[in-house]
């Protein structure tokens, strides 16, 4: 689904849902067919919120439908950065838009610069400050290679490379006991 | 904070913090295959009985529950503190229940009532770990002690997603920092009769903090839950700081609105309530219809109310505590069983049968029903 808040459209436009200005024209490419949509901006807030409300967190894709508005960007910048995806966990940029979920830990580094506009919006800060885990902060990419090991690990156990398997459990062991090593 | 009330009032219902984790060594859940998701859960399981503290709580499948059972821990909310969503099934969440805090040396919270120190947790929601503490108060200062011990010791068991500079890597970007949602749900049936609610929440946006409708559709409901709009860039101390303060201001707009309300028609008003009660004794409490569920709730809001304007004549405000003395042992019970405190469990029996022949649903004067006033009784010593 991809939306935007364009105020250079027909100004006379009516929202479909009620008789207000249509200041969001939504394309919804989730079905198979495309949808054109052109809503005022509290349907459109009812249409872009999915359905997990269950958390009070602000809903990303209506974030995400401001965030990428200023930024101005071209729909070839965006279809670029929507092809995007996380070498760990294989989440395209796209997904994460339509979902509002990251896969993996790591896409906050490997999308670091992609969501630090939302991080402002949503919070109005990209630094954390508070509570942090007593035992001392593990380097997140000793936590990546990990996921990665795993992933891999997994893969040649289907393919019954039990030796390819043995080393790359060692290689997990060894860094999981370097973790435990330097509490 | 000095000036917030920490008692409950009629107007504040209870307090929630939430704290969202994830294991640092496996993707988040939406990217998890289903056996990793199972490993998450033996992970976090496993975490959990190694600590001494931790696996003294009482593992409470909420789906092994029945129906009626969790519609009880939902209740909750309405008499004391709630058990929010950890009741409902999430889609693509592993079945793992809620485990309610029995006995801990978790900071010291209130004892007078059995569930003031619930403390849940859920596995493989939106985040692999989610802990929740309620109290039915506003003392969101010690709801952090205390959930902050427990994130303590769940830490010591495992390696947590952290970044320096994000802090608590979470699922959605909404969450990370602190990953801690703060929240008081609050009874504001008078603003929403004078059609002002809608506007006092939008100003709460410019304070940074969001409010939401509660229980279902909010455009029914009278039950809204106020919470902090940021997570990252203040310390929890400050985020508790940001919702509470709010609350004062809230509780006055409304007292202000009903002030209002029983200045223009208290007659009326007092007419309403009252046929909100006849209405109640008349629903199928039982019924888990959804729309008959709304119903109950749009009752037991005015009633609520009713009760907290003193507008119910003494023998109807009577009624109300019975009804409401009878849910809260119908919760007890829930959770004895889930102890397998059988003899517990066979007490309470007794006494919910007793106050069901009193009946709360005739204006009984039945002098052999033991009077049970909720807030002093609630105890299972």
């Amino acid at each position: 689904m991809s939306a935007e808040d364009c105020g250079r459209s027909n100004k006379n436009m009516k929202c479909q849902k009620c008789q207000k200005q249509a200041t969001f024209h939504i394309t919804d490419l989730t079905g198979d067919d495309l949808l054109a949509l052109h809503l005022c901006p509290d349907c459109a807030k009812g249409y872009l919120e999915t359905g997990d409300s269950s958390d009070d967190a602000p809903v990303i894709s209506d974030v995400m439908s401001k965030q990428l508005k200023p930024l101005e960007q071209t729909a070839d910048d965006l279809r670029e950065l929507d092809a995007k995806e996380c070498p760990i966990c294989g989440i395209s940029f796209y997904e994460f838009r339509q979902g509002g979920r990251l896969g993996c830990p790591h896409d906050y580094v490997f999308f670091g610069e992609d969501l630090e506009p939302l991080l402002i919006n949503v919070h109005g800060d990209n630094q954390h400050v508070g509570k942090q885990p007593k035992r001392g902060i593990t380097d997140t990419e000793s936590q990546t290679e990990l996921i990665r090991l795993r992933r891999q690990m997994k893969e040649v156990v289907e393919q019954e490379d039990y030796e390819k398997a043995s080393q790359i459990r060692d290689q997990i062991r060894q860094i999981e006991g370097e973790g435990s090593a330097s509490e | 904070m000095n000036d917030v009330p920490i008692e409950p009032n009629d107007i504040v219902i209870s307090s929630r913090i939430r704290l969202a984790r994830n294991i640092a060594d496996f993707p988040f859940i939406s990217t998890c295959s289903d056996d990793q998701r199972l490993e998450i859960e033996s992970v976090v399981l496993k975490g959990i009985a190694n600590d001494q503290v931790l696996s003294d709580l009482t593992l409470l499948d909420s789906f092994e529950l029945n129906a009626l059972e969790r519609q009880f821990l939902m209740d909750l909310q309405l008499v004391s503190s709630p058990l929010q969503e950890t009741t409902e099934r999430v889609s693509g969440a592993s079945e793992v229940g809620d485990i309610v805090s029995s006995e801990s040396d978790v900071p010291a919270v209130s004892r007078e009532l059995p569930w003031e120190e619930l403390a849940s947790y859920s596995i493989n929601e939106e985040d692999h770990l989610r802990i929740t503490v309620n109290r039915s108060d506003l003392n969101l200062q010690a709801a952090w002690r205390q959930i902050s011990a427990i994130d303590d010791r769940v830490e010591s068991q495992l390696t947590y997603a952290f970044s320096q500079q994000l802090g608590y890597l979470t699922a959605c970007p909404a969450n990370v920092g602190t990953g801690m949602r703060v929240s008081v749900l609050m009874h504001l049936p008078a603003l929403v009769m004078t059609g002002q609610v809608e506007k006092v929440m939008r100003s709460l946006q410019r304070l940074n903090v969001v409010a939401r409708g509660e229980f279902g559709d909010s455009a029914v409901g009278d039950f809204f839950r106020v919470s902090n709009q940021a997570t990252l860039g203040m310390d929890e101390d400050s985020l508790i700081e940001q919702v509470t303060a709010i609350v004062p201001r809230l509780i006055k707009y409304e007292q202000e609105a009903r002030r209002f309300l029983v200045e223009q028609n208290r007659e009326g008003l007092r007419r309403d309530v009252a046929d909100s009660l006849e209405k109640l004794c008349r629903l199928d409490l039982e019924d888990e219809d959804s729309e008959s569920h709304e119903h109950i709730m749009q009752c037991l809001s005015k009633i609520r109310m009713g009760v907290g304007m003193g507008l119910l004549e003494q023998a109807d405000a009577d009624r109300v505590n019975r009804l409401f003395a009878l849910v809260q042992l119908r919760d007890q019970l829930v959770v004895a069983i889930a102890r397998e405190d059988y003899r517990e469990a066979s007490e309470l029996r007794d006494r919910i049968a007793t106050l069901e022949k009193g009946g709360w649903r005739r204006d009984s004067t039945d002098s052999e029903m033991t009077r049970d006033e909720p807030l002093e009784e609630g105890g299972s010593q």
